[in-house]
């Protein structure tokens, strides 16, 4: 019981972590920040950069200790870096926030009542999914063998090459690295911490999509953001996103569908009200390129979702260089993909040894 | 989706994939109405304050700092896109003849904003149609705002019966997600039976094996020691006990104790618990995994001598069933023997003729011969 209260507070480390990385780009040179906006940055940023480390061990062969280790001071150059950038900015964020949460206080407590309750009906309650014998067995064989997906999860058979499909989405290897930091069983990080995190995430981006929807007008927001939550709970089938958020939250498909794709339609609201804004769309870059880590499903979707959700600006913004910015955040994807093709029609193959 | 091929489907694929995805429930047409219902209704509102009909900005603010925006450029543009792509009945079987997407299209249906444009449909009817008409900021026919709130004792009761109205009204757009789709827990809610999400027996039957493989694995080596066999241990430093289990524990097990190797992966298992194994694939030459599968997954009795040689093929040295089911018997019948139970099952032991050791791979000479920066971490 006391690692499953450590698995809930870790939930908010993750929060923090992702914070001090979105600060790293987001409070540069600024002196107002938005504090949702900072963690959603952090989060795709965290991952980006989690991915470059990954890949780069993997590919030489190394323990996981080694990323695990690597891991650690790039975390902690994150936060040094994040709090001294946010050190004019973040005080004046928390004070902005504070002022408005203390605006309407019956409002946030009713959201909060509203997540915590959404949170513990899915938390508490016991799902059995067949792809958690994947991603979870793939933490969890990580952590055994300390290797990076160099044992098939399913069976523990040693692989003679990476399988591609999985190369990329290094998020289980994330959550391999968090549970040997804290010293955390895998079951408790991947059901209890990501789990936790996916879901105050995917209310967080719809507390962001609300703000670009209904302003300052707390009625709608909280109106909305419970709506969306009993939406969650009853467009149940197993293709659904809310599907996944409600039985497979350990997956990094949770977050695609739940948070990735929302936060595009957010970028797309930001860009509605400023098409030049380069900030938004580096922000779309950095979405392009940190969700990859999440899922190999990302480097379709993602893509695909910023055509049809940002191209349509041409027309109403009247602004022809929306289409090069968008192919830029697309192509991260596409290349992505053409890589998987290629794997698939036995072009190029990563090997778990050296062949030379 | 499984159920579902391009190739077989032609054209009708798009349709029948959205029949599968939403299964019946009315989510998509709540999407499409509330989508209409914005266009329309917000369209209306943002024309009445601004005079004109297009622009994607903001609008004006009300008293409770809602905003007056043209709901047209939210939604609108990316589902006609949709349309003209992801929804359209040619565009899957374009897409197939590049790509097998037959698994994976309907991924695609995740672009739509559902959840968020019914969402967001529903507070707009149930605040907007609720306050439009006594809101204390709005605007005149000509489209300048008109503050209304003259007399404050009138306003405060508008407000408190705007209030009512309003929770009357998501009151109604609740009851109507609730009717239109499927309760996740609609076959019950099952309370996690450990903090690790795992059924209860499975640490205890995780460590019966545990301390029988590793007792067995210091016996043999000590044995092993000044022989030819010696070498078969080098760089096994504990046990890996190789397992068989049914079907929901065999998914489960490696999660909690990934120490434990399986002899069958999740797709032989599927193929068995669809009907694909049977007693005659079992008996096949060579179809070691299905033998296991036919007696640990579905408990057909096959010859035990042809049991026996899949254990030993496999170098399976557990199996672990359900206790009072005929599987036990049979496994004791084969020369298995019971080194534990607990509550609903039983382990069983079968000593191999030749015993496998599972040593992990050693990668020392390869970070040796291809040196990095970091390699002092190692």
């Amino acid at each position: 019981m006391i690692q499953a209260s450590a698995a809930v507070c870790l939930i908010a480390f993750n929060f923090m972590i992702y914070f001090f990385f979105g600060s790293v780009l987001c409070a540069a040179g600024r002196r107002e920040m938005s504090l949702t906006r900072t963690v959603f940055t952090g989060l795709f940023f965290y991952y980006l950069l989690f991915s470059v480390c990954c890949i780069s061990v993997m590919l030489k062969w190394r323990p996981l200790h080694v990323l695990k280790d690597i891991w650690i001071v790039v975390m902690a150059a994150a936060v040094v870096t994040g709090a001294v950038m946010s050190r004019r900015a973040c005080p004046g964020a928390f004070h902005k926030a504070a002022a408005f949460v203390s605006q309407h206080i019956p409002a946030f407590i009713f959201i909060c009542a509203v997540t915590v309750v959404f949170a513990a009906v899915i938390l508490v309650s016991y799902q059995f999914t067949l792809d958690a014998s994947y991603y979870v067995g793939n933490t969890a064989t990580a952590l055994q063998t300390d290797t990076i997906n160099m044992y098939d999860p399913f069976t523990g058979e040693w692989l003679d090459h990476y399988e591609m499909r999985y190369f990329f989405a290094t998020f289980s290897i994330n959550d391999a690295v968090m549970c040997s930091i804290f010293h955390i069983h895998p079951l408790l990080w991947c059901k209890i911490t990501m789990a936790g995190t996916a879901i105050l995430l995917t209310v967080m981006v719809l507390y962001m999509l609300s703000r670009k929807l209904f302003g300052t007008d707390m009625r709608k927001i909280s109106s909305f953001i419970l709506f969306a939550c009993v939406a969650d709970l009853f467009m149940i089938t197993i293709y659904t996103t809310a599907a996944f958020l409600t039985t497979r939250t350990y997956e990094g498909k949770c977050l695609l569908g739940n948070v990735v794709l929302p936060g595009i339609f957010y970028i797309y609201l930001c860009l509605l009200e400023d098409v030049k804004d380069r900030r938004t769309w580096l922000l779309l870059l950095l979405v392009a390129l940190g969700s990859s880590a999440l899922s190999s499903s990302s480097n379709m979707l993602v893509p695909a979702m910023t055509g049809v959700t940002i191209v349509p600006l041409v027309f109403l913004k009247k602004d022809i260089s929306v289409i090069p910015k968008a192919l830029i955040c697309m192509l991260p994807g596409i290349i992505l993909t053409v890589i998987y093709i290629a794997y698939v029609k036995n072009m190029i193959v990563f090997y778990t040894y050296p062949t030379r | 989706m499984q159920s579902l091929n391009v190739a077989d489907a032609g054209f009708s694929y798009i349709f029948r994939c959205i029949g599968a995805y939403y299964e019946g429930g009315i989510y998509f047409l709540l999407y499409i109405l509330s989508l209409a219902f914005l266009c329309l209704y917000g369209g209306r509102a943002w024309k009445r304050v601004t005079g004109t009909a297009d622009g994607a900005g903001i609008r004006s603010e009300d008293s409770f700092g809602s905003v007056d925006r043209n709901w047209k450029s939210v939604f609108l543009p990316q589902f006609i896109l949709m349309v003209l792509t992801v929804y359209n009945p040619v565009f899957p079987v374009v897409l197939n003849s590049f790509f097998d997407v037959n698994k994976e299209y309907y991924r695609f249906l995740w672009m739509s904003p559902v959840i968020i444009c019914t969402a967001a449909a529903g507070a707009v009817a149930a605040w907007d149609t609720a306050t439009r008409g006594s809101d204390s900021s709005r605007a005149d026919e000509s489209g300048k705002k008109v503050d209304i709130k003259k007399d404050t004792c009138v306003a405060g009761l508008h407000k408190d019966f705007d209030m009512i109205r309003g929770v009357i009204a998501s009151l109604f757009v609740i009851c109507l997600l609730i009717a239109g789709g499927s309760y996740l827990y609609k076959d019950g809610y099952i309370v996690s039976p450990t903090v690790y999400h795992m059924p209860t027996e499975i640490p205890g039957v995780c460590a019966m094996i545990h301390d029988d493989a590793d007792r067995r694995f210091s016996e043999r080596k000590a044995a092993a020691a000044g022989t030819e066999e010696e070498e078969s241990f080098e760089g096994a430093d504990r046990a890996y006990p190789k397992a068989m289990f049914e079907y929901d524990y065999q998914m489960q097990v490696r999660q909690y104790d990934a120490g434990i190797l399986l002899s069958c992966d999740r797709e032989e298992y599927l193929r068995a618990v669809s009907g694909e194994v049977n007693y005659e694939t079992a008996m096949e030459d060579g179809n070691y995994a299905d033998r296991l599968l036919a007696v640990a997954g579905l408990g057909i009795e096959i010859d035990p001598d042809y049991f026996i040689s899949a254990l030993e093929h496999t170098g399976t040295e557990y199996i672990v069933v359900t206790t009072g089911s005929g599987k036990v018997s049979y496994l004791q019948g084969a020369g298995l023997s019971v080194i534990g139970e607990t509550e609903n099952h039983t382990v069983l032991h079968y000593e191999p003729e030749v015993p496998s050791v599972f040593s992990p791979a050693d990668y020392s000479e390869v970070w040796r011969l291809t040196p990095q920066w970091y390699d002092f971490l190692i």
